[in-house]
């Protein structure tokens, strides 16, 4: 790591100062149990929760073997979350060429939006029932409000003497919308794509709120229920780790298909 | 010398006459007269340089002839037709290279025949002798991230220039080079020229690179903008970059020149 191995140096620094800060809070987190600064029912230490996690990995969590609480909860997400780019980035792409789309679609979009999906549950459960549909439709509907608003303006950001560099070109209306402005908003698509499925992925608790009897989400509300802290911090570590590996999933994605993103 | 006593000959390419443009300012009430009655002509095959303080508004012209603006007053044509959108028959080359990034350098070279449905086996030469004359080959399959600034500029000139346009419109397109790459741009600018006739309206701030390049030159006021005067150069004179004034003829042009922009320069930064 000295200054004269400059990019290899700087290439391992950041996973490595990473890694040296999450050590640090798991030896902070392992210690505070140990040395009893607090109570084992409040904060169980790493330790304990890993020897949760290998109890739940083959008696399972009532019922259900751990795997298939990750298992059950990924499907929902990623079904959502397929769905909701799947018709939200064509129609915030609609939005952001037509005046006339926007004018009609955004005021609902908006209002929409910061809805917290927690009030929407009562409503949901009335038209959709307790089933499958219920959850997918409350992941889906808040990935896909935030990724229509971030197509539409992905396609305002697009830069005016971009678009005049392809019209002198001699592009047509459809090879303007098909060769330059659909490239164009790639990496702004991506950006919103990541914090969508970020919203969609919080709100993966909230849909499992509804009458679900597995799921990652479920056995932390389940369990808290029952004071077993310890589950409910696997929970969470679960959540949390496979929230960060979609989102490196994204981020790996892009690199490979927007391989000019910030370096115009 | 006034702008309004230049009179269009018969044969003009392009006529700007008494154009005037204002913009809606965001943040005031009254809008900016960027353009103020101005008129001038191209003659088919004419090289023109526009010059004039920042600000004067010489990107505005450009952009009425390119149709990417429409006069308020006034007409713009070509060929005798009203401007009325872009369009092919008239590349532009911006201050900023604009190629598209995810396309590779050949691909951006290539991107108007393509778009116009032209079989690559009609366009592939052409694209290839570009991309020689700029100094690009070897370069095809690069993405544009991975060029320098003047390289970029380089593949912009051979886009611009594989559709054979009757017109180009250059804004300040080597004002962002190196003095180097500037000089080879603008020999192969000549030469390019040479080869080809076309007629080019090329906007700079730079007296030389003007003198260098022009048939005439036409100087603009502050804002708003006026053609303030016309410079014809004597090509006879113009050799090489580094002997450019060598010539008393093109000495004299220079002085007059550096005389008139420092004027208006004055005017718009007091
Ligand atoms: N899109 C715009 N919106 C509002 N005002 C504009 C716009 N473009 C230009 N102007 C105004 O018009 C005037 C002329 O602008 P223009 O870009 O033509 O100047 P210029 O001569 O090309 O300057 P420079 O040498 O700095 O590029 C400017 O003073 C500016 O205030
Ligand atoms: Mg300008």
């Amino acid at each position: 790591m000295t200054r004269t191995d400059g990019t290899r140096g700087s290439a391992l620094r950041r996973p490595l100062l990473s890694l040296a800060a999450t050590a640090a809070v798991l030896a902070v987190w392992q210690a505070s149990g140990a040395l009893g600064w607090i109570g084992p029912n409040l904060l169980p230490t790493p330790t304990e929760v890993l020897t949760t996690a290998a109890e739940l990995a083959e008696t399972g969590y009532r019922q259900v073997p751990l795997w298939e609480h990750v298992a059950v909860s990924l499907a929902r997400a990623m079904a959502a979350f397929l769905a909701a780019i799947a018709t939200g980035v064509p129609l915030g792409l609609v939005m952001g060429v037509s005046p006339t789309a926007s004018a009609l679609l955004d005021p609902f979009v908006q209002f929409l939006r910061p809805l917290p999906k927690l009030a929407l549950i009562p409503l949901v459960i009335v038209w959709f029932g307790i089933g499958e549909f219920s959850k997918f439709f409350l992941i889906y509907l808040a990935t896909f409000l935030s990724v229509v608003a971030g197509a539409a303006a992905a396609v305002a950001s697009v830069g005016r003497d971009r678009l005049r560099a392809a019209e002198v070109l001699g592009v047509n209306r459809w090879q303007m919308f098909r060769h330059v402005l659909l490239p164009s908003t790639l990496p702004d698509l991506f950006t919103s794509v990541r914090l969508a499925i970020g919203i969609g992925w919080t709100t993966l608790i909230a849909a499992e709120m509804v009458a679900a009897t597995s799921g990652l989400g479920w056995m932390v509300v389940n369990a808290g229920a029952y004071l077993r802290t310890d589950v409910v911090l696997l929970g969470i570590v679960l959540l949390g780790l496979f929230g960060y590996l979609l989102d490196l999933a994204v981020v790996g994605l892009r690199k490979r298909v927007v391989p000019w993103m910030g370096r115009e | 010398m006034d702008g309004s006593g230049v009179i269009a000959p018969p044969r003009a390419k392009i006529r700007v006459e008494s154009v005037v443009k204002t913009y809606a300012a965001d943040r005031a009430a009254a809008r900016t007269t960027a353009l103020q009655d101005v008129s001038l002509h191209l003659g088919e095959g004419e090289l023109v340089c526009l010059l004039g303080p920042s600000g004067c508004g010489k990107s505005t012209v450009l952009n009425l002839i390119a149709g990417f603006e429409r006069p308020e007053f006034g007409a713009v044509t070509v060929d005798g037709r009203p401007v009325e959108r872009p369009g092919p028959d008239r590349a532009v080359v911006f201050q900023q290279p604009q190629l598209f990034p995810w396309l590779s350098v050949l691909d951006n070279v290539t991107f108007g025949p393509r778009m116009a449905g032209v079989p690559p086996a009609r366009y592939r030469e052409d694209a290839e002798r570009y991309l020689r004359l700029v100094g690009l080959t070897g370069f095809e399959r690069h993405a544009p991230y991975e060029l320098s600034g003047g390289m970029r500029q380089r593949v912009a000139l051979a886009r611009a220039w594989i559709a054979n346009p009757a017109v180009l419109l250059m804004d300040e397109p080597f004002a962002a080079l190196d003095a180097q790459t500037r000089l080879t741009m603008q020999e192969l600018l000549l030469d390019l020229r040479r080869a080809t006739g076309t007629t080019i309206l090329f906007v700079t701030h730079d007296i030389d690179e003007a003198l260098f390049l022009a048939d005439r030159v036409l100087v603009m006021t502050a804002r708003p903008g006026r053609i303030k005067a016309e410079v014809a150069v004597p090509r006879a004179a113009v050799r090489d970059f580094d002997n450019l004034f060598d010539a008393p003829a093109m000495a004299q042009r220079r002085h007059d020149l550096i005389a008139l922009v420092r004027e208006e320069a004055r005017k718009a930064a007091p």
